[in-house]
């Protein structure tokens, strides 16, 4: 466990090989687990890196800060969830549900006038210039507050680091206008 | 507290109860502020989106990685290392030195466009992509890139970059064509390094009669690589 939770404190800290190693881990375990269900070696691998991935993800929103049952029941809890749903049917899980409270009332039509917004943000996102990049992924990606990107990135101040992010975003409301 | 604090403390998941009723309050009042937070909504999904997909991608990369080291023994292996091993010694023997020149010589020219270039009728985004690929070397991306900017946007110097990615890329073959495209108007300050870069290309490609006559321009010319191209002629001849 203490050895669990030191690989989480790594991943928070921004180090990409731990996720590395979890995946190692436990990767045999999870295709014999999930050889009980029908799933083929091929989907099984396939939810499993969707697994890390949400592993990854909570980690860093602080969703998962310290283990209460083991890393692996964690992960396998994930990978069973997303093996159930594979097996009724292949959606694409898209985390909605803030949305629902913040467009409440508001038409289908423009919901997905939404998901287009999202797919020329991710557009905008990759054409951005690496600085503005880390700044917007620590931020809203690896949730760290102004003062962690602060020292992460070594910013002279705080401010620094506020009026660099709301550049960012400038920059990407311009890309999306050209876009459009 | 500032609105754009309160933005913040809500997206990650740091408002307190009364803020988040300070935030629904806003909501309901404040168009902007709606606006803004929807869009920062929508960012922080698309950063998930991308980044969730660039991890997927490394995994399956290990993946990819281990099946080919499985599916390859170690005595096949150590066979490949020898195979590869004289390969290159009869490689570096039979050929004359025209590899070991064109490493020697070949550089990928510097960027001196993108700092400067200001063209009203291009999306600067697009030539600033071209060259961050460039600069940082990724080179397969460059070209790409580049390509697109001479066909859709018929910026002439965009093809000179274009050859000298795909030449850094290794597609030397390739290179030369795009260089020696006749439906290419070079522009004048790129007329000497293209003669260059087409020389060395011959050269990689073992035909010694075209890099001669490249080289033989490029000292006729009296350019920057005149003395470089004089050097080389004398090498290979």
């Amino acid at each position: 466990m203490k050895k669990e939770n030191k690989l989480i404190e790594q991943i928070r800290s921004g180090d990409q090989q731990a996720i590395e190693q979890i995946y190692t881990l436990f990767k045999g375990e999870f295709l014999v687990y999930s050889s009980r269900f029908s799933v083929s070696d091929e989907d099984a691998i396939d939810i499993y890196q969707d697994s890390i991935v949400v592993l990854y993800e909570n980690i860093l929103s602080g969703k998962l800060t310290s283990l209460t049952s083991s890393l692996k029941t964690y992960l396998f809890a994930i990978g069973k969830y997303k093996i159930y749903n594979s097996l009724k049917i292949k959606a694409n899980v898209l985390d909605f549900a803030e949305y629902e409270y913040l467009l409440d009332g508001e038409s289908d039509e423009e919901f997905l006038l939404r998901e287009e917004n999202i797919k020329r943000q991710q557009q905008a996102y990759q054409q951005l210039g690496d600085k503005c990049r880390k700044v917007i992924k620590l931020f809203y990606y690896e949730n760290l507050s102004i003062e962690e990107i602060k020292a992460r990135l070594g910013y002279s101040s705080k401010d620094v680091v506020k009026s660099q992010k709301s550049r960012c975003i400038k920059q990407i409301r311009e890309i999306i206008l050209k876009l459009k | 507290m500032k609105k754009s604090d309160l933005i913040d403390r809500y997206l990650q998941q740091k408002a307190t109860v009364g803020e988040l009723e300070e935030i629904k309050q806003l909501m309901k009042e404040d168009a902007d502020f709606k606006e803004e937070v929807i869009f920062q909504l929508e960012l922080r999904q698309a950063v998930k989106i991308t980044e969730g997909q660039k991890l997927k991608q490394h995994l399956q990369g290990l993946e990819q990685q281990k099946e080919k080291t499985r599916l390859f023994p170690v005595m096949w292996r150590a066979a490949a290392v020898l195979i590869a091993g004289f390969g290159l010694f009869w490689f570096f023997n039979v050929s004359t030195d025209y590899e070991k020149i064109y490493a020697k010589n070949f550089e990928p020219y510097p960027n001196i466009v993108a700092p400067t270039v200001r063209d009203s009728n291009t999306p600067e985004s697009d030539v600033k992509t071209a060259f961050r690929y460039y600069d940082n070397r990724d080179y397969q991306k460059a070209a790409a890139a580049f390509k697109a900017l001479f066909n859709e946007n018929k910026l002439e110097y965009a093809n000179f970059y274009y050859g000298i990615s795909l030449m850094a890329d290794g597609q030397v073959e390739q290179a030369v064509e795009a260089l020696e495209n006749p439906n290419w108007e070079i522009p004048e300050r790129y007329q000497n390094q293209t003669d260059w870069y087409v020389a060395l290309g011959h050269l990689k490609t073992h035909n010694k009669e075209k890099a001669t006559k490249y080289l033989e321009k490029v000292i006729k010319s009296d350019g920057a690589r005149a003395a470089q191209a004089r050097k080389v002629l004398a090498e290979i001849e």
